[in-house]
């Protein structure tokens, strides 16, 4: 809303059909004019809101009165009968209730145009797709676990430092035997074959006597 | 409760779904891994079983593996290895013989463990002493103890220890 608190009780008072004079021409003008303006005074001259208003004012102005009137009372108690008290005037008959009218329409006014508004962002909001809704989440980070594969039996038995299988001891009295170095990681050759691990095969005759 | 801290409970239940399940496998202590190959001469083309396709180079390459033709998984199992000069486990093989292994210790080489052990291989039914292998090896790194039974046939007993 970009109209002054003056204007815009000026566009109520016009869709209530009581501005005149010049500021009735110059409101005319503005109207005609802004399309803003056009739906405050479309928004005012609602059935609903001008139901609504005609509740609301009649509320506010019963509390009104009966404040004025427990203060009349007051104001006459405390002055002697005959006195200054003929210089009181009652708030209802100065036209209070239209001034009071005014008020309670600006502020449905903004609080409408103020909902719209929000309205209005809400749904533009709920356009941008499922990212919006992400942002939150994005927030927490998750932990950092690195997950691996296991290994397979192929690469288990060759990876990382692993310096492979060394016979230590091979002990037949009386069975012949063999021992073979055979490479592990694949079929590579020289230098290659001699950098990786390697294993071991202990080959024995099953044949007592055979060594 | 809010996403972020049900997120949060979840991670940490997590951290200790695993935390518990490293606990439980180092309770378990070292495990040794028994493949018994079962390996004949053929006049067939190359028969390598489809569960030793991780050793089809070493069996195709390598002395004495190329002395045959067919290679068929007969069993494979792992038994729990006691530390440092346990009570020894023994296995009987399919082929009749008995494996018996344990585990004398541990050491550590260029930051690597390294795991000391004694296998016997025995024929009860063949006169003869048994036969003792000790050796070291890295862990899950397999090494083999071959039994020839005649010139067409042989038994390898492949031996791995998973820590």
């Amino acid at each position: 809303m970009s109209f002054p608190q003056e204007t815009m009780l000026q566009l109520m008072a016009f869709a209530d059909g009581e501005l005149e004079g010049e500021d009735r021409a110059r409101i005319e003008a503005l109207v005609a004019q802004s399309g803003e303006a056009r739906q405050v005074v479309e928004a005012m001259r609602s059935p609903v809101i001008s139901a609504w208003l005609g509740e609301e004012m009649d509320a506010r102005s019963a509390a009104a009165e009966g404040i004025a009137d427990a203060v009349m009372d007051s104001v006459a108690t405390a002055e002697p009968a005959g006195g200054r008290g003929g210089g009181v005037v009652r708030l209802a008959e100065r036209g209070g209730r239209k001034g009071a009218r005014v008020q309670v329409v600006a502020g449905v006014v903004v609080a409408t145009l103020a909902l719209a508004a929000g309205v209005t962002l809400y749904v533009s909001s709920m356009g941008q797709g499922t990212e919006g809704a992400k942002a939150p989440v994005a927030s927490v980070e998750t932990p950092s676990v690195d997950i691996q594969a296991p290994p397979s039996p192929a690469t288990a038995s060759v990876q990382g430092p692993s310096q492979g299988v060394e016979v230590d001891e091979v002990d037949s009295p009386s069975r012949g035997f063999a021992v073979f170095e055979i490479p592990l990681g694949g079929s590579g050759t020289g230098a290659a074959k001699a950098a990786g691990p390697s294993s071991v095969v202990i080959m024995i005759d099953d044949q007592p006597g055979a060594k | 409760m809010s996403r972020a801290a049900l997120i949060a409970v979840g991670v940490s239940l997590g951290g200790v779904g695993l935390g518990g399940a490293a606990l439980a496998a180092s309770t378990h202590g070292p495990n040794l891994e028994v493949s018994v190959i079962q390996a004949s001469v053929s006049d067939a083309s190359l028969s390598i079983d489809s569960r030793l396709q991780d050793l089809a180079i070493q069996l195709t390459t390598q002395q004495p593996f190329v002395r045959y033709r067919a290679f068929t998984l007969v069993s494979r199992t792992q038994l729990p290895l006691q530390p440092d000069g346990g009570k020894t486990i023994a296995y009987a093989l399919p082929t009749g013989q008995v494996l018996q292994a344990s585990l004398d210790g541990t050491v550590v080489e260029n930051g690597e463990k390294r795991y000391k052990l004694t296998t016997q291989i025995a024929s009860p039914a063949a006169a003869g002493a048994p036969v003792n292998v000790q050796v070291k090896a890295s862990a899950s790194t397999p090494f083999f103890v071959g039994v020839q039974s005649n010139k067409t046939s042989a038994t390898f007993v492949e031996l791995k220890v998973y820590p």
